[in-house]
């Protein structure tokens, strides 16, 4: 949907706006405030962060003509910022919680051997390449088990699959993605 | 857990990475759609009154408008606006972290998964589950709090006359406050251990809003109900021995051991099995074994750093108290951003009757301005 289709929207019916919003860019919101807050928040945490998001976009719209320009890169900013914010917030209120990526490298460090010479860029664009080489359904069961934790009665109905079906899969799928990455120089 | 610390790299990811992992992301059911439309669309409204209500504050202000005067908005006004958004912007966020932190020193991590073991302590285990959660029976434990309700007083900052350094003083609050750090977390104490599989179930009172993780169907939630876990730390087996460890770095007026009756409870006297709880206990006793409140999830702590050329300043020092003032950073040393992370701790310090040894009396942070005007004022070396 453009901006200017958006704009007019906006003008007849501000609520459908919301919604048609929420429904195209919801996902893509949901996974960065996730992919912020998954170690320091709760599901809750995820969902009123994404909801603060989603009125200060709504606001940005109607006073900030936000839909003017790249809407997603402007969503995707917008989102990243306040995940961030309020990720901080919510370390500061819990203890100081954090979620760094020095501190993700020598957690994992603790349980697998690493190349010091790898950053946690490349280990993510490693782990995300070799997780894609194990093809659907099992790449998404895995992402969805270990990374949004999820069950395996949610990511069954997800993948259209039993949950049985997806436990032994992914057992497998773990198993098959353990070997890839020690090919590629990171075990356990 | 190994699995899935694994995949805890993928945090924090940036643009593409993010890009690929939302194309995974599950897809938001209907009835959660549902909720967060209606969370949005509630905080929307009451960001538009606010602005609808600035606007019609500015137009009052600005009287009857006779003319209208057609003009160009002048180009240097965006970047000022935006500057002047960020030093707003800036101070909320550091007056925000500075009362909350002032408010989480209750504290208490939530334990480290690492820490989580399973035993054949189920079978006992699941009785007291079904017992406690089968009924509804309402206890009479009063006040209705949370274990999260510390109360904590805001001292208001009164400037020393001086401060001095000094290696006795200086060591004294550097091992305690080392110490206050590494024995508590966020709500409570850190325990090395607990067992999950040894947990007990209660209901709570609705009005205490509880919605937490499922411990017995992972990835659900469940509302008005409290998990409590068996704490299998050796070095607790009871209340005491958890008050006692607390006395080990904080004196008898601190609010952490003021408050502490006010979170725990004991079966029999605070609840029995069958009750539903009308508060969160953060630590319980029963059967001769100690339970602590499992709100589930994972948190670690932001480390404590210092600056090796930053002493610790000593001010009103008597031969019964004194107090430090610590320069901290709160998970890494920003010298680019020294606003963000970095606080003043004013240490209160006494010397316990108790013990003969000195112990805190309470931590207030300050802003990190305090701290340099300090050191700016430093008298002598003691």
């Amino acid at each position: 949907m453009t901006g200017s289709e958006l704009k007019k929207l906006l003008e007849d019916s501000p609520e459908e706006c919301h919604k048609l919003l929420m429904k195209e860019y919801g996902r893509y919101v949901y996974a960065i405030v996730y992919n912020k807050l998954r170690c320091c928040g709760s599901r809750e945490d995820v969902e009123e962060c994404f909801s603060d998001i989603f009125a200060e976009i709504f606001i940005d719209f109607e006073y900030r003509e936000a839909y003017k320009g790249d809407i997603k890169n402007y969503i995707g900013t917008v989102s990243k910022h306040k995940a961030i914010d309020f990720c901080r917030r919510l370390n500061t209120v819990k203890g100081r919680s954090v979620y760094t990526e020095e501190e993700d490298i020598r957690q994992l460090a603790s349980d697998f051997n690493v190349d010091e010479r790898v950053d946690s860029s490349e280990l993510r664009r490693i782990l995300l390449d070799k997780i894609d080489e194990l093809g659907e359904p099992d790449s998404t069961i895995l992402i969805q088990k270990f990374y949004y934790d999820m069950s395996s009665n949610e990511i069954a109905k997800n993948v259209s699959m039993t949950a049985s079906s997806v436990r032994s899969r992914c057992s497998r799928a773990m198993e098959k993605l353990r070997v890839k990455l020690a090919a590629a120089g990171i075990t356990r | 857990m190994e699995d899935r610390r694994l995949f805890d790299i993928l945090g924090n990811a940036e643009d593409d990475s993010m890009e690929r992992l939302s194309g995974r992301c599950p897809g938001i059911m209907d009835t959660q759609f549902d909720k967060l439309l209606a969370m949005s669309e509630k905080k929307y409204s009451v960001k538009k009154r606010e602005i609808e209500a600035n606007r019609t504050e500015k137009e009052k202000v600005s009287g009857d408008v006779t003319g209208v005067e057609l003009g160009r908005r002048p180009a240097w006004i965006t970047p000022l606006c935006t500057a002047a958004s960020i030093i707003l912007v800036t101070g909320l966020v550091i007056g925000s972290v500075t009362f909350f932190r002032r408010n989480s020193k209750g504290g208490g991590d939530i334990p480290p998964v690492a820490a989580v073991t399973t035993t054949a302590a189920s079978t006992v285990t699941t009785e007291e589950i079904t017992a406690a959660a089968n009924t509804s029976e309402i206890s009479t434990t009063t006040a209705a709090t949370t274990a999260e309700e510390y109360v904590y007083t805001t001292k208001p900052y009164k400037e020393p006359d001086e401060v001095f350094i000094s290696e006795y003083y200086g060591d004294t609050a550097a091992g305690l406050f080392r110490k206050d750090e590494e024995i508590l977390g966020a709500s409570g104490i850190i325990v090395n251990g607990y067992d999950t599989d040894d947990r007990l179930r209660f209901q709570t009172d609705p009005a205490l809003g509880l919605y937490l993780y499922d411990i017995e169907n992972k990835g659900e939630m469940v509302k008005d109900t409290a998990f409590y876990v068996h704490i299998t730390d050796s070095r607790f087996h009871s209340i005491n021995d958890l008050r006692n460890y607390l006395r080990t770095v904080y004196s008898e007026d601190n609010e952490h051991i003021k408050n502490f009756d006010e979170n725990v409870g004991r079966a029999g006297e605070d609840f029995s099995k069958d009750s539903v709880l009308k508060k969160i206990y953060r630590y319980i006793e029963y059967n001769d074994k100690l339970y602590q409140f499992y709100p589930g999830g994972v948190s670690s702590c932001l480390p404590r750093v210092y600056k090796d050329d930053e002493p610790i300043l000593i001010a009103d020092a008597t031969d019964n108290s004194f107090t430090a003032y610590i320069h901290v950073w709160y998970g890494e040393i920003n010298e680019n951003d020294p606003e963000w992370g970095a606080y003043c701790e004013e240490v209160e310090l006494v010397l316990d009757p108790e013990y003969n040894e000195w112990r805190i009396e309470s931590v207030t942070e300050r802003e990190p301005s305090v701290y340099v005007n300090l050191r700016s004022k430093l008298v002598y070396d003691g």
